[in-house]
């Protein structure tokens, strides 16, 4: 039987879809018996999700022009 | 998102037109230089990142497509930093992830000691679904600064995977490390990130 310290260990694997049938199927009988894990592993699959809709992190324009002058000044080697 | 990755069009790239090449460098500078610290540090990072960008833009006329235009890239800069370690021959050890304290949903005192039975659970969140907490600008300030000082590993793990969704398998061969370990450092990443939601949603401060 799993505990609520392996559901912490396990969350993500398990909102990921990374875990065996079997350890998946005594999950699932962990979270229907335990409201705490299922607040717990609901709060994980959120925050993954808001992350993943949060879109790229953008670099700055600085960070950006610094590697366009590069390559600007790599093209005479080329020819 | 409007402005994705799949908006560049990849004949533009191809061609080298510079303005392509800009946008793609906007958009996956910081995975980038995420995954060169990941294997080299961060001293010499920075350095490694320019270098596999201006082969890279050598190299776009060349590009054929049958890895996604992000998998090359970082697949660029992953051997740009590995060859480069071994001329410095260094070694970057891999993070002690049993001393990173930091994670306080998998320290043993929020469990009881017979049991594992959650000790302190996790608190109750007003804020509950991915579309309100993207409404919050504190929050993403919050975020953001929490990402930026991840250990490197866990930083560059949590960026592949949640943020440019690389496959477990492509964020192996980047960074040179086992999926398992892989699945350890999102893990880590996700639960630091979470208790910054914890805290925001109890005090509406990082
Ligand atoms: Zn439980």
């Amino acid at each position: 039987m799993l505990n609520c310290r392996d559901v912490a260990h396990e969350a993500s694997d398990y909102i990921d879809h990374n875990l065996s049938w079997w350890r998946r199927l005594m999950f699932h009988l962990h979270l229907f018996i335990c409201v705490k894990c299922r607040r717990f592993v609901s709060h994980v699959h959120i925050t993954r999700d808001f992350l993943r809709q949060r879109g790229p992190l953008k670099a700055s324009d600085a960070e950006v022009q610094q590697v366009m002058t590069n390559i600007d000044n790599d093209k005479p080697h080329q020819d | 998102m409007t402005d994705s990755i799949d908006s560049i069009d990849q004949d533009r790239l191809r061609q080298q037109d510079h303005k392509a090449f800009e946008a793609l460098v906007s958009q996956l500078h910081i995975p980038m230089v995420s995954v060169a610290r990941a294997i080299i540090g961060d001293s010499l990072a920075e350095e490694v990142v320019q270098e596999a960008w201006v082969s890279a833009y050598r190299n776009l006329p060349r590009f054929e497509g049958r890895s996604s235009i992000k998998t090359w890239l970082f697949t660029i800069v992953s051997n740009e930093a590995k060859s480069r370690l071994r001329k410095e021959k260094r070694m970057v050890a891999l993070e002690d992830i049993t001393q990173d304290g930091s994670v306080d949903y998998l320290s043993a005192d929020r469990f009881q000691r017979f049991g594992g039975h959650w000790k302190v659970p996790p608190p109750d969140w007003h804020l509950d679904s991915p579309d309100q907490l993207l409404e919050e600008r504190h929050l993403q300030k919050c975020i953001d600064h929490t990402v930026s000082i991840l250990p490197p590993q866990q930083r560059a793990v949590f960026i592949l995977r949640d943020i440019e969704q690389q496959a477990l398998a492509e964020i192996c061969n980047i960074l040179e490390v086992t999926e398992s370990y892989v699945r350890v450092l999102l893990h880590r990443a996700r639960l630091k990130l979470m208790q910054v939601i914890d805290r925001y949603q109890e005090t509406g401060e990082c």
